[in-house]
Order: structure tokens, then C-alpha cells, then sequence
């Protein structure tokens, strides 16, 4: 028996099985739950793939950024879990032949695409053979930050756009507060004092590491991302009604360090969105890295900016 | 009214059932050549991205709806890199590049999603997807 396939076979009946059961409609609470663990299963399936930067941001985000985001949501919109079943509309007749045909068209195209001998190299290939000249060595970080940086650019706007929509649609209501523990409690305030440092120094590492080796700015503004959750879970950061200086500036520091290097380097004569060196590629991850942690914490938040605790 | 649906949901059984004929064809095909590991997650990628369009169609509370639509995107992101493939034992890195794009796309769409929710759970008190249906006006 062939071991390694065995693995796979494993983990993809664990992503359909689990998937049916998120859809199955029983409790909500259950079921969020159920998704964490989905995109746990997908981050294993990329490493087994070979892609670390990817288990890793799947794991930050997709299961953990994600979930919180629904669970949190589930909270305030009261718990709501089920509906009794006399109230519940008959699903509609067509939803499962439709689902099918769906699915079984993916598996056509997929099938079939995987069967198709490749006769031209694509971008792929030729990122790859040419990531040296970008001076990194993480391809991936070669393609987001060099190749096809205006994608990345692009990117942080709609993060951008879609905290600003949040922030029009939240209305002018003071923010809810969200926290149930605080720092009273001593085994929340052992939590923190080890958590907090513990996430600052794995977001640097990643950041610094991701122009060779799997990370970047993604994973490391991910894994900060889940600390500030943290912190407003807490109660150590509290929603506040307005945006202070600091806020915003963290909010668009992403897209502006990524807009002035790259119109930046047209002064000296390059093209634009050219990245001028190893200095340019680290502070736009910096930056981004910061933008895309401050965006997602408003978002947990559901606030226009943060505030430190009362004392 | 009820006649039209009722061909439209027999011509969708029809072609249903003609794709899964065709998705058995597809399997005999590569079934020839070892089972693999891309195979085995393509198939699962189609499998989960069914399931999300089915529970985006039943589920009646919007919340439901957000998570169908993430299996959905995390059934896409698995189908796109598979099939990108790999080369001299690394993936397909412009893939990647898009697929960790997506993923920070997919939780920024979910956060708004999400606080499009609250807000219409707040002025309307209820979040079954019949708000906008036929009993809204």
C-alpha cells in the first residue's frame, strides 16, 4: 500500500466529510466549529503539497482569522442557531441537481486539465527560473512583491475597501464592547504575557524570513492579526467610535509604502512599481504587514479605531 | 409558473446527470494512469465545491450562506493549485502567489459579508434569506 497516497486519500475524505457536515444544518455553533477544523484539514493539504507559505497563511487566516470572524458575528447577532422545523421553507427542488452538475463539472474540467500535456511553459515556469533576479529567494515573495506586484498592491485596497465599507455600514452607534474576560483573571493575564510576545516575535520572524524561505508579510500580519483579536477579546484593546491618527495611518500603510516606492522609483528613471532594492521589499511587507493586522482586529472589533484600557 | 420550474429542475436532473456520466468517462480515462495524489484532490475540490453550492442554496439563515460560500473558495483555491501542477518538485509559484492572495480576499469579502449582517440584523430584526424574498415588500 502506497502510504503516501493513503495520507492524501485520508485528508481529502476529511475535507468532503467535513463539508457535508457544515452544510448539514444543525447548530450554527457546531458548525463554525466544524468549518476551523475545514480549514485546519486544508492547511495540511498544502503542506502535503508542498506549499509551507500557504499551510501557513491557511491556517492564520482561513481557520483562524475566518472562524473568529463568525463567531464572533454568530454572538451578535444573538446566537441564533435554529430555526423549528415547521418554519423552515421546503429547499428548494432544484438545489441538489444543480450542486451536482456543478460538481461534476468541476471534476471534468479538473480531470481533464490534469490529463492535458503541457507544450508551452506558463508564468509559473518562468517566475521560477527568474525569481534570482529579483534578489529573493522565496519565489512566492518574488512574484507577490516583484512580478506581479500591482495584484499585491491592488489587494491591500480592497482589504482597504472592505474595512471602509464595514466602517460605513457599522453606523454611528458606539461600538459594542466585545471582550468577556479581562486581565483580572490570572490565568488570562499568564495567557497574554505569554501569547502577546510570543506572536510579535513570530510575526517578525516570518516577515524577515519570507523574502528566502516560506513567510511573508501575509502569514506574519496574520499571526498578528489573531494576537489583536486576542487583546480585544480580552479587553486589553477596546473598540473606540473614531479612527485616531495612528489608526488610519496603520490602516493605509500598506497600499501608501507600496504606492510611493513603486511611483517613487520612476524619479530615478525605472519603471513603475519597480522595487529598488531589498530595503524597498522589506518596508512594504513591513507596512503591509501592519495594515493587513490593524484591518483585520478593526474588523473583529467591528470598530472605527482602538483604545488602550481604562485605568 | 410552476410548469417552467418544474422543466427547468428536469433539464438541470438532465444535464446532471449527463455531467456525471461525463465525470465517470473522465475517471475511467485517468483511471488507466495511477491514482494520484492530484487526482484524488481535484476530485475532492469538485466534491466540496459541490456541497457549497448545494448549502448555499438550502441554508435559510444569511450566516450559513458566508460559510457555504468559504467552502466554496477554499474548494477553488484547491482546484487551482492542483491542477497549476508542479515542476522540478516545487508548485507552481504564480499559483501560489494567487491562491495566499485569495485567501486574504476571501477573509476581507467574509468580514464585510459579515458586517453586512449585523447591520441588517439590526435594523430588521430577522436574518432568514426570506427578508428579501417574496413576503419583504
Amino acid at each position: 500500500v502506497n502510504v503516501s497516497l493513503a495520507i492524501d486519500a485520508v485528508l481529502a475524505l476529511g475535507l468532503v466529510t467535513l463539508a457535508v457536515l457544515v452544510t448539514s444544518g444543525r447548530a450554527l455553533f457546531r458548525d463554525i466549529v466544524l468549518f476551523v477544523v475545514f480549514g485546519l484539514i486544508v492547511a495540511l493539504v498544502w503542506a502535503r503539497l508542498g506549499s509551507a507559505d500557504l499551510a501557513l497563511a491557511e491556517a492564520a487566516i482561513g481557520a483562524g482569522v475566518t472562524g473568529a470572524l463568525m463567531l464572533i458575528a454568530h454572538r451578535r447577532l444573538g446566537g441564533t442557531t435554529t430555526f423549528e422545523a415547521a418554519d423552515r421553507p421546503a429547499p428548494p427542488r432544484f438545489a441538489l441537481p444543480v450542486a451536482i452538475l456543478v460538481g461534476s463539472a468541476v471534476a471534468v474540467i479538473g480531470l481533464s486539465a490534469l490529463g492535458i500535456e503541457r507544450v508551452v511553459e506558463g508564468a509559473g515556469a518562468a517566475a521560477q527560473a527568474r525569481t534570482g533576479e529579483t534578489g529573493l529567494r522565496n519565489p512566492i515573495t518574488g512574484v507577490l512583491l516583484a512580478f506581479r506586484n500591482l495584484d499585491t498592491l491592488l489587494e491591500m485596497v480592497v482589504l482597504l475597501a472592505a474595512l471602509l465599507g464595514a466602517w460605513a455600514i457599522a453606523g454611528p452607534e458606539e461600538p459594542d464592547p466585545v471582550h468577556r474576560a479581562t486581565r483580572d483573571t490570572p490565568l488570562v493575564a499568564a495567557l497574554l504575557s505569554a501569547v502577546v510576545p510570543l506572536s510579535v516575535l513570530i510575526a517578525t520572524h516570518l516577515l524577515l524570513a519570507g523574502t528566502d524561505q516560506p513567510g511573508g508579510a501575509f502569514q506574519a500580519g496574520a499571526v498578528l492579526a489573531g494576537c489583536g483579536v486576542l487583546l480585544v477579546l480580552t479587553g486589553t484593546l477596546r473598540p473606540a467610535a473614531a479612527a485616531g491618527f495612528v489608526t488610519r495611518l496603520l490602516v493605509v500603510a500598506g497600499a501608501a509604502a507600496f504606492v510611493l516606492v513603486g511611483v517613487g522609483a520612476m524619479a530615478f528613471g525605472s519603471p513603475p512599481m519597480t522595487m529598488p532594492g531589498g530595503w524597498a521589499v522589506y518596508l512594504v511587507e513591513t507596512a503591509m504587514m501592519l495594515s493587513i493586522a490593524v484591518t483585520l482586529t478593526l474588523l473583529f472589533a467591528r470598530s472605527r479605531g482602538l483604545r488602550g484600557e481604562e485605568r | 409558473m410552476n410548469a417552467v420550474a418544474g422543466a427547468v429542475s428536469e433539464a438541470v436532473v438532465a444535464a446532471g446527470a449527463t455531467a456525471s456520466a461525463l465525470a465517470t468517462q473522465a475517471l475511467g480515462t485517468t483511471a488507466s494512469a495511477p491514482l494520484s495524489e492530484a487526482v484524488l484532490y481535484v476530485l475532492a475540490a469538485a466534491a466540496v465545491f459541490g456541497i457549497g453550492v448545494y448549502g448555499l442554496f438550502v441554508a435559510e439563515y444569511v450566516l450559513r450562506k458566508l460559510l457555504a460560500l468559504n467552502l466554496m473558495s477554499s474548494a477553488v483555491f484547491l482546484f487551482l493549485l492542483t491542477v497549476a501542477g508542479e515542476r522540478d518538485g516545487a508548485r507552481d509559484p504564480v499559483a501560489q502567489a494567487l491562491v495566499l492572495t485569495g485567501i486574504v480576499i476571501a477573509v476581507a469579502a467574509t468580514a464585510f459579508g459579515l458586517a453586512l449582517l449585523v447591520r441588517i440584523h439590526r435594523e430588521t430584526g430577522t436574518l432568514t434569506s426570506r427578508w428579501w424574498g417574496d413576503d419583504a415588500d
